[in-house]
């Protein structure tokens, strides 16, 4: 009986073991995130018109991200895990007398083995900017590390209709 | 004749009555405290007499694990192969060194990514017979365990697609390097079965002391401590060989 219980508590002990477990991070992207900002009060503030996002690539038709959009206050940049430069074209409502701005953001790429079960992850981390200011009037970075935080890394500053 | 009978009677009577009398002073006699001081410390001392019956050096046992080729079975390509000493200090007390050999070879279902690495791992620690009075061959033992492990690892096939940008990013990491220490706390059970040979298995709580990581991964699984979790639970089901060392005869 004794010899019994020895032999098939391993098997307690190996269920413990084989369960296992996964603490993946799942649903979000991980994307730089911008917001549109009040020249003059510094608060969040939507786009009155409608808003186009197109992403410029050397040697390739470009990508539309955002497409005619109405009120948008925040979007997500899509950068390229094979460049540190990505070129992006905003298009505003015509109700401005610019119809669009062309802002770039320079970034390394962090490539990241996370586990077997979860996979991988590629970050970024945000190393200048530079931008036309037709409509906007400045663009900043807030945090320079994209990840999978929703806070935003970019503000772009737009003088309030 | 009447008069000898009587006194016949009543000696009798007087005789049976002091014998009795007598042997109640002895048996039932109240003890003073100086008394019962006495015979506690004769007891301790008898106690005592009987503890140091177990020798210093009570035994020396060999150990190897199997749970860890179970372990194969179900887990994803991860095998190791354990072999442990331990030395009794009076069945109380048992130091403790495990050397192992960890090898991970595993796959994502999902995707390409392979996890490669083999190395080897030390714990050392103690344990402690939790029914060392009872001197049986079946007992229960806490014990805690330090496991150190430096060890190089690789992850190939990692893919990072760009649909917006249209490109792909292949990475590999190869040999990255690493060191782990660890610590854990060991419930186990253990019996002789058969002679000299006996099994135990223990349920191990383990707490990482630190695991370095790297800029592109952080290991997944290390040697020893199995996969890298904040803090994980694993087992040992163990073969014994142990040679006693035979109490004093009294």
């Amino acid at each position: 009986m004794r010899i019994i219980r020895i032999l098939t508590t391993p098997l307690i002990a190996l269920a413990f073991a084989a369960c296992s477990e996964s603490n993946c991070i799942l649903g979000n992207t991980i994307e730089a995130r911008v917001e549109f900002r009040s020249s003059v009060s510094g608060k969040q503030i939507a786009s009155s018109g409608m808003t186009t996002l197109w992403l410029c690539r050397q040697n390739a038709a470009d990508t539309v991200v955002i497409n005619k959009r109405t009120n948008m206050s925040k979007f997500s940049l899509p950068l390229d895990n094979t460049s540190e430069q990505d070129i992006f074209i905003l298009q505003y409502d015509t109700a401005y007398n610019s119809p669009s701005d062309t802002f770039t953001i320079g970034h390394t790429n962090i490539p990241k083995f996370v586990s077997i079960e979860c996979g991988t992850e590629m970050y970024h981390t945000i190393t200048y900017t530079s931008a036309t200011d037709n409509v906007m009037d400045s663009l900043v970075v807030v945090r320079k590390d994209v990840n999978y935080y929703e806070e935003a890394n970019i503000y772009i500053y737009c003088t309030d209709n | 004749m009447k008069r000898r009978i009587y006194i016949f009677i009543v000696l009798t009577i007087s005789l049976f009555a002091f014998h009795n009398t007598a042997l109640g002073n002895v048996i039932y006699r109240v003890s003073t405290p100086k008394e019962n001081n006495q015979l506690r410390r004769q007891y301790n001392k008898e106690k005592r007499k009987m503890e140091i019956q177990e020798p210093v050096l009570s035994s020396i046992t060999l150990n190897a694990d199997l749970f860890g080729f179970a372990y194969s079975i179900f887990s994803q390509g991860i095998t190791t192969a354990e072999i442990g000493m331990e030395i009794g200090f009076r069945n109380h007390f048992f130091p403790t060194v495990e050397l192992g050999y960890g090898w991970a070879d595993s796959d994502t279902k999902s995707s390409n990514i392979n996890y490669q690495t083999k190395a080897p791992y030390f714990r050392i620690g103690m344990d402690y017979n939790m029914m060392y009075k009872k001197h049986q061959d079946c007992f229960i033992t806490l014990g805690l365990r330090y496991g150190h492990s430096s060890f190089d690892y690789s992850v190939t096939g990692m893919r990072f697609d760009s649909p917006y940008h249209g490109t792909t990013l292949n990475f590999d990491i190869d040999n990255a390097h690493s060191k782990a220490d660890w610590f854990e706390l060991v419930f186990g059970l253990r019996a002789m079965f058969w002679k000299n040979f006996g099994m135990s298995w223990s349920l191990r709580f383990k707490m990482p002391f630190k695991i370095t990581d790297n800029t592109n991964s952080k290991p997944w699984y290390v040697p020893g401590y199995g996969k890298n979790r904040e803090t994980s639970i694993s087992g040992s089901y163990r073969l014994l060989f142990s040679i006693p060392f035979k109490m004093k005869a009294k």
